[in-house]
């Protein structure tokens, strides 16, 4: 009797499981490039907060220091999201009629606080200490960019380990003078101008005078993964 | 553990949830029945519709999660007025003490912005030297008991301290004429 599947349904069928294979392994690639996409990695992304909170007036015009609100970024592992007390410090006396600044005034009354909306989040695994960053001389704009111009924060790089990597496997380009920490430009003078050690060496500051805050290379696993 | 019949009486002073508790009959019952009534029939749809529907869920699912896999950016919730001792992201250390049968043990308790993480004893205790007991250890879970009340609610709603002091400072008046006779704290023993 005639055969039920003619010749050619052999190459049909080889093509089917090429195709399938093919596929599971390009639907597993593109998932892994999506989520370096910055659909996910929310890069440029500015984030909506209650209150109209404008970074380019409080430090382009009126001058205040990265460290006035977000006052623990030398001595913590969090920079610190300001208290509403900071914001009472100069809004109890400027502008404190102001439909604007409503919500501070009625959070730092009731004693309930304002529900900012956080910009940059990394995840629950990964231990990152801004502290140690501050005192080895990474400026501010290096990770956050340049937040004198952002009316509202968005996260400026898109927070891959990868990115990371770049910089704690050559620390040198992004290490500038303790002075210019929080200095809102790109290329501080003095700027990658430090020789870092491997992370092999100990502190032998005295042996390299030249060695600027006493920079290594961080790039065991433990560093942040603990 | 011991084998019991699905339809042996259970015990009474044994209960599994606060239904079971307060309907032991209707739990009873429940439990008797391997199957519940109707468990093999399909009732309203046909199983082509019902296969269909399946189809078009688990599809629908996919392009769901796929458009919604980026969180939205979670709350921060800073002080209103920081506390002066407090670094967020520093912890403090308290010596403290857990009584338990009688007996207090001094120990350290690690507190990350007012919430206590870990009870460790206290190494300065010239009796214990820095030993805790598993009790110890463990009474770090009773402050995470979810029946604790996690915030100030009036009559339900949630409340800061601040608002609770000034409600309670307009009662005060009314309170002082007896001395007080009319106040009563509900609290457990």
């Amino acid at each position: 009797m005639r055969p039920l599947f003619p010749p050619w349904s052999n190459t049909i069928f080889r093509l089917v499981l090429a195709l399938l294979a093919g596929g599971a392994g390009g639907g597993l690639l593109l998932l892994l490039l999506y989520k370096r996409t910055p659909l996910q990695t929310l890069q440029s992304e500015p984030v909506t907060q209650p209150i109209e909170f404008d970074h380019r007036h409080h430090v382009s015009d009126d001058g205040i220091d990265c460290r006035y609100c977000h006052n623990t970024v030398e001595t913590s592992s969090s920079a610190g999201y300001p208290a509403t007390s900071v914001c009472m410090n100069c809004h109890a006396q400027i502008w404190n009629q102001s439909p604007y600044l409503d919500m501070v005034r009625k959070a730092y009354f009731s004693g309930q606080p304002i529900p900012w909306r956080r910009v940059h989040k990394l995840p629950d695994f990964v231990y990152f200490n801004h502290s140690i960053h501050v005192a080895k001389g990474v400026g501010c704009v290096t990770c956050h960019g340049r937040v004198d111009q952002m009316a509202e924060i968005r996260q400026g790089p898109n927070m891959q380990m990868s990115w990371c990597l770049d910089c704690h496997r050559n620390p040198t380009p992004n290490i500038r003078p303790k002075q210019y920490i929080t200095a809102m430009i790109e290329e501080a003078p003095g700027q990658g101008t430090v020789e870092a050690k491997s992370s092999e060496s100990g502190s032998n500051t005295a042996q390299n005078p030249q060695t600027m805050n006493d920079v290594h290379t961080r790039t065991s696993c433990t560093t942040c993964h603990r | 553990m011991s084998k019991r019949k699905p339809t042996a009486p259970i015990e009474s002073d044994h209960w599994r949830s606060i239904d079971e508790h307060d309907h032991p009959e209707a739990a009873r019952e429940a439990v008797a029945r391997e199957f519940p009534d109707d468990a093999s029939e399909l009732d309203g749809t046909s199983r082509r519709e019902f296969m269909q529907l399946v189809g078009g869920t688990l599809a629908l699912a996919g392009v769901g999660t796929l458009a919604g896999c980026k969180d939205s950016p979670e709350g921060v919730r800073p002080y209103n007025v920081k506390p002066a001792d407090v670094t967020p992201g520093k912890p403090l250390h308290y010596a403290t003490t857990l009584t338990h049968a009688g007996y207090a043990s001094a120990v350290l308790a690690t507190a990350w912005e007012g919430r206590p993480t870990k009870i460790e004893g206290n190494p300065e205790h010239p009796f214990t030297k820095g030993v805790s007991s598993s009790f110890d250890q463990a009474a770090i879970l009773s402050l995470y008991d979810d029946t604790r009340a996690k915030e100030i609610k009036e009559h339900g709603t949630g409340r800061s301290w601040k608002q609770f002091c000034l409600a309670i400072e307009s009662h005060a008046a009314g309170l002082k004429g007896d001395g007080g006779a009319k106040l009563a704290f509900l609290v457990e023993p």
